[in-house]
């Protein structure tokens, strides 16, 4: 029985066991056909050996270190986050957890990773009833070569002193009255888009705790070059918690999951696609005694406000019911407030995708929604307008 | 159950892709280190200049980070996949490009061989045929050729092509075979004319 392609290849290349190999040997020296096939495949595989050869790299040919090379995708990643808000709103078919919490931490927390560390070390909400937008010029915020230096320091810092915890993955459940039962709320849901069969999903509740250590977050600020900022005493090493409650999203017509990373061309994500979240507000836990307004004063100066900026739009703001979403100055994006089911919603309007995209967020009742869909506010409006 | 989730720096507290939350824990920075200049290595073989070269095995470990694989037995296999489908896109590019290049008659193609040291010319030629002739084969055959003069074990090639490991000895042979025969027609050419 003469050997294979595969046999002889394989044991040419030796990545046969020790008995096959053993086998193979004892049948080569037998038999001449066999030989003589082993010498034709060994040569031609040198031969095409020695022509790859000549790709390979020379020593004095120069390239990248590893670490140069880490930093280059470093500096990728960090200049990513930085148009992530803004591709945030192209995401159409979000788990609840994802779309939700993206919106919580990623709203008040951001496009860059120090404010993100920060603005979530002071959250100062207790149970978020009002919505409102602060617009920033990202010019205004530090350099990019400072942030990348404290970047990782913050990071570090910030890793030591967070826990994230949440049960489990967002499930999908039959229909609303399931969604309703396992989160524990009353779900509503508009009847202009019943006819479109929606899906549920429902994420169960997280949490997320931060020790908060202030000389650490000091000597970040002084880093950034923003030395000028003041953060209260009080906050050394205390706690604060944000309870997110459990969810419910219900998803409406052709969603579809992002886009495949070797597809060529972009993929255009919302076909008709509306997704409806809803949740109890969110609460936050933070030691008594703290000068929320401050904090907020602090956070705002952050992003780029003068101190004066930031005391009149302080003035406005019940800074310990309020949740602050950040939207970069940009042509595409725009946000107003709008009067829906009965309460002051927040309207954001992004014009940078094929579609107009729309994301509207309210609280009502100490429900928060967030709906999110294609077209602009009047859409929206009117779907707001059927709930029931 | 609550299940207490520690994640080692803040850029995992944001949501990237679904594919993060549920592909296998690995160690990404040991996976960096530990692959970084194979991955450039084939890169640099494939596409022969070092510019392009970095950038694509950037971008594989970019897709790594981005991108995951649910599962994990196979890092090298994964990668080599990905940076082979980089690669011989570039290749098939510049060899597009270079072929509409000279037919243009571009005098830059021309200078850039002049202006070089005859070693390094020649050196140059000689690659530029090889990759000719990688760029004329099947693209699997170019691959699993590159894949196993990178010294890629069989099981590598295999979880990097998608074949089973019992193929790779059969369908590499063939592929040199290609590569032989691509290489006779290309001398038979070049002495016809």
């Amino acid at each position: 029985m003469h050997l294979n392609e595969h046999e002889i290849r394989a044991f040419y290349d030796r990545e046969l066991g020790e008995a096959e190999m053993q086998r193979i040997n004892t049948h080569l020296a037998d038999c001449p056909s066999c030989q003589i096939r082993m010498e034709a495949i060994s040569q031609r595989a040198e031969w095409v050996q020695s022509q790859l050869e000549m790709l390979s790299p020379l020593p004095e040919e120069p390239s990248l270190s590893v670490m140069a090379a880490r930093s280059q995708l470093n500096d990728i990643l960090i200049k990513e986050h930085k148009i992530m808000f803004k591709k945030y709103f192209t995401r159409q078919y979000q788990p609840a957890w994802a779309a939700l919490c993206l919106v919580l931490i990623l709203a008040v927390a951001f496009v860059f990773p120090p404010v993100r560390a920060l603005a979530s070390s002071f959250l100062g909400l207790f149970r978020v009833q009002h919505i409102a937008v602060v617009e920033f010029n990202p010019a205004n915020m530090p350099d990019e070569t400072s942030m990348q230096r404290t970047a990782e320091d913050f990071e570090r810092l910030m890793s030591k002193h967070v826990t994230l915890e949440k049960s489990g993955e967002p499930q999908e459940v039959a229909n609303a009255t399931e969604a309703s039962g396992l989160a524990g709320i009353q779900v509503r849901l508009p009847a202009s888009l019943a006819d479109q069969s929606p899906r549920f999903t429902y994420q169960s509740a997280a949490y997320m705790k931060l020790l908060v250590d202030l000389p650490s977050l000091r000597a970040v600020l002084e880093a950034m070059g923003r030395a000028d900022i003041q953060l209260p005493e009080e906050l050394n090493g205390t706690t604060v918690e944000v309870n997110f409650p459990a969810s419910v999203t219900a998803i409406y017509g052709q969603c579809k999951a992002p886009p495949d990373p070797d597809e060529q061309k972009p993929e255009m994500i919302n076909l008709g696609c509306t997704v409806l979240v809803q949740m109890p507000s969110p609460t936050v836990t933070a030691p008594p005694g703290i000068d929320i307004t401050q904090i907020g004063e602090a956070f705002l100066q952050l992003l780029g406000l003068s101190r004066e900026e930031a005391a009149e739009f302080s003035q406005q703001v019940d800074w310990s019911s309020t949740l602050i979403i950040p939207i970069p100055r940009s042509g595409d994006i725009s946000y107003k407030e709008v009067l829906v089911d009965g309460v002051t919603g927040t309207l954001i309007q992004n014009d940078s995708t094929y579609y107009p995209e729309y994301t509207l967020m309210w609280i009502k009742n100490g429900m928060l929604f967030a709906l999110t869909g294609r077209g602009n506010g009047r859409e929206a409006m009117e779907i707001v307008g059927s709930l029931q | 159950m609550a299940e207490t989730v520690h994640r080692d720096t803040i850029r995992h507290m944001e949501p990237k892709s679904a594919a993060i939350e549920d592909s296998a824990a690995f160690d990404f920075e040991a996976a960096f280190q530990e692959y970084w200049w194979r991955v450039y290595r084939v890169l640099f073989r494939i596409v022969g200049q070092q510019d392009e070269a970095e950038d694509l095995a950037i971008e594989t470990f970019w897709r790594l980070y981005r991108h995951p694989p649910r599962r994990v037995d196979n890092l090298g296999g994964w990668l080599y996949r990905v940076a082979v489908n980089l690669g011989f896109n570039a290749l098939r590019t510049q060899q597009r490009r270079q072929h509409y290049e000279f037919e243009a008659g571009q005098q830059a193609w021309q200078e850039s061989l002049a202006s070089n040291p005859a070693a390094e010319a020649e050196r140059n030629l000689a690659r530029d045929q090889v990759r000719r002739i990688l760029g004329r084969m099947k693209p699997r055959e170019a691959q699993l050729c590159i894949l196993k003069h990178s010294r890629c074990s069989y099981a590598e090639i295999a979880a990097a092509l998608g074949i089973a490991p019992g193929s790779v000895g059969t369908l590499l042979t063939r592929a040199e075979q290609a590569f032989e025969q691509l290489y006779r027609k290309e001398e038979e050419a070049d002495h016809a004319s």
